[in-house]
């Protein structure tokens, strides 16, 4: 079984200890999918890993957690969901930015944000990146109308 | 989705005012300039074009290379500590730093204004215009290549980074070609007389703006993939600039060698003052996008308007599509 976001965050952290970590670790070694997951979540992160404040890891997973039960995972899957994302990611990347950043994101969206959140951080930096993030959610759950 | 009203102007001194207020003065500056061009060709009056170059441009470019590092700091200030772009962006608020410092060494004391020159003896007007070139040259533009530098590696490490075409080539290969015979001709001279504390600076120049060049190109190539967002049209700016840049340095390298007459060398120093406005208005519009990203759609809007970017509506992506984009 892959591991989640809120796992692959923790990991990255350095959150995860003992059994967890080494079993992380094994499948980081065998599976590219999620190692290439995992790169993108400390690639934004790769410069100063301590210096990140715990309020805003907590923060980072809350959001996480969020998102895990947002019903817009459950409603909208596939290419409704790319769509809706893309919109919304559009004026910053590009619509082909866009795009291209979320081809990799699994029909269910389960690995939406570790593909998203790293590249919007790296170019918009983490707080209008975070507060990005945050509205995509916010959106996701306030969603009623079908596309 | 609940679909918000447009919000209303924005407020003075917001980025997309200035933004607005940039291209404004830069488009004016380029339509007047070419009319007074136009003008003096018929007319065949020198005089107007020295002067039209000279004070209004020397406080246009002073003007934009003030805005352009005010929007420098601020991008680098948002950033939070750590972060990789910070870094890039110190460097690049370090170049324009760099180059209003030696915009003003220069205009106060390279232009020959009366004040300035009874202020400070020959010798010490020299060595002070040199410290100016120095600081709007080699330093300016190592800055800026080592900045843009650690952008192509985020671009890259963001799996955005294009690649070069073959005919990209053919520019690279030129001005490689205009650096190597500057060098020839410097060494021929050099045997002659030593080589002034100028040429030396234009020799350090040259190399760097190769690779400036070479650096605009793989991010022109990568921000056309991306497609029309802010992120992009901040990066496109810096392409511009250097663009202009070069676009300078060649005409007045020619006009110097009486390769081109003195009106067309003219028109091709004219290109510094697009070049500045360039560079001022990219970190505008990466503010920009940090500002809409943290305040919500409010400013998106209108600055997707203002600057012809696609709005917050969703995107009709399909399967084929989105792989056609990779």
């Amino acid at each position: 079984m892959h591991p989640d976001i809120e796992a692959l965050a923790r990991h990255a952290f350095g959150e995860l200890a003992g059994a967890a970590a080494r079993e992380l670790t094994r499948h980081l070694r065998g599976c590219q999918e999620c190692h290439a997951a995992y790169q993108r979540v400390t690639g934004s992160l790769e410069a100063a890993p301590a210096k990140v404040e715990r309020h805003e890891v907590d923060a980072l997973m809350s959001k996480l957690r969020t998102w895990d039960a947002s019903p817009l995972r459950i409603r909208l899957k596939g290419d409704a969901l790319k769509r809706r994302v893309a919109g919304a990611l559009a004026p910053y990347l590009g619509r082909a930015g866009a795009n291209a950043l979320l081809d990799p994101v699994q029909e269910d969206g389960g690995n939406l944000l570790s593909n998203v959140a790293p590249a919007l951080t790296m170019f918009l930096g983490r707080r209008a990146a975070g507060n990005l993030v945050s509205r995509m959610i916010q959106d996701s759950t306030i969603t009623n109308v079908p596309l | 989705m609940q679909i918000r009203k447009p919000p209303p102007a924005g407020k003075s001194g917001s980025p997309v005012r200035r933004t607005k207020l940039l291209l404004l003065a830069i488009t004016g500056y380029v339509v007047i300039g070419a009319l007074v061009v136009a003008a003096s060709r018929l007319g065949n009056d020198a005089a107007s074009i020295e002067a039209f170059f000279r004070i209004p441009g020397v406080l246009l470019t002073l003007w934009l290379c003030g805005v352009g590092l005010h929007f420098n700091l601020r991008v680098w200030r948002a950033f939070e500590s750590g972060e990789p772009m910070r870094m890039a962006w110190k460097l690049i608020a370090v170049s324009a730093t760099s180059g209003l410092a030696g915009s003003v060494l220069i205009q106060l004391f390279g232009t020959g204004l009366p004040a300035a020159s009874a202020a400070a003896g020959s010798s010490r007007l020299a060595m002070l215009r040199g410290v100016g070139m120095a600081l709007d040259g080699q330093f300016r533009f190592a800055a800026l290549a080592a900045g843009l530098f650690l952008v192509l590696r985020i671009y890259r490490r963001a799996g955005c980074l294009a690649r070069l075409r073959a005919i990209d080539w053919v520019p690279l290969a030129v001005f490689g070609a205009f650096i190597v015979r500057e060098a020839v001709e410097a060494v021929q001279r050099w045997g002659i007389h030593p080589l002034s504390a100028r040429e030396w600076m234009n020799l350090q120049v040259d190399p760097l703006l190769w690779i400036l060049l070479w650096q605009a190109l793989l991010l022109f190539r990568s921000v056309r993939r991306m497609g029309k967002g802010w992120i992009s049209q901040c990066y496109a700016a810096f392409c511009l600039g250097i663009a202009l840049v070069l676009l300078g340095d060649a005409a007045t390298w020619a006009g110097n060698w009486g390769y081109l007459p003195w009106l067309c060398s003219a028109v091709g120093a004219y290109a510094w003052i697009p070049a500045a406005g360039a560079f001022a208005v990219a970190p505008a519009l990466q503010w920009e996008a940090m500002r809409s990203a943290t305040l919500g759609d409010a400013t998106a809007g209108q600055s997707s308007k203002l600057l012809n970017l696609p709005a917050h509506a969703p995107v009709s992506a399909s399967r084929g599509h989105l792989r056609a984009c990779r």
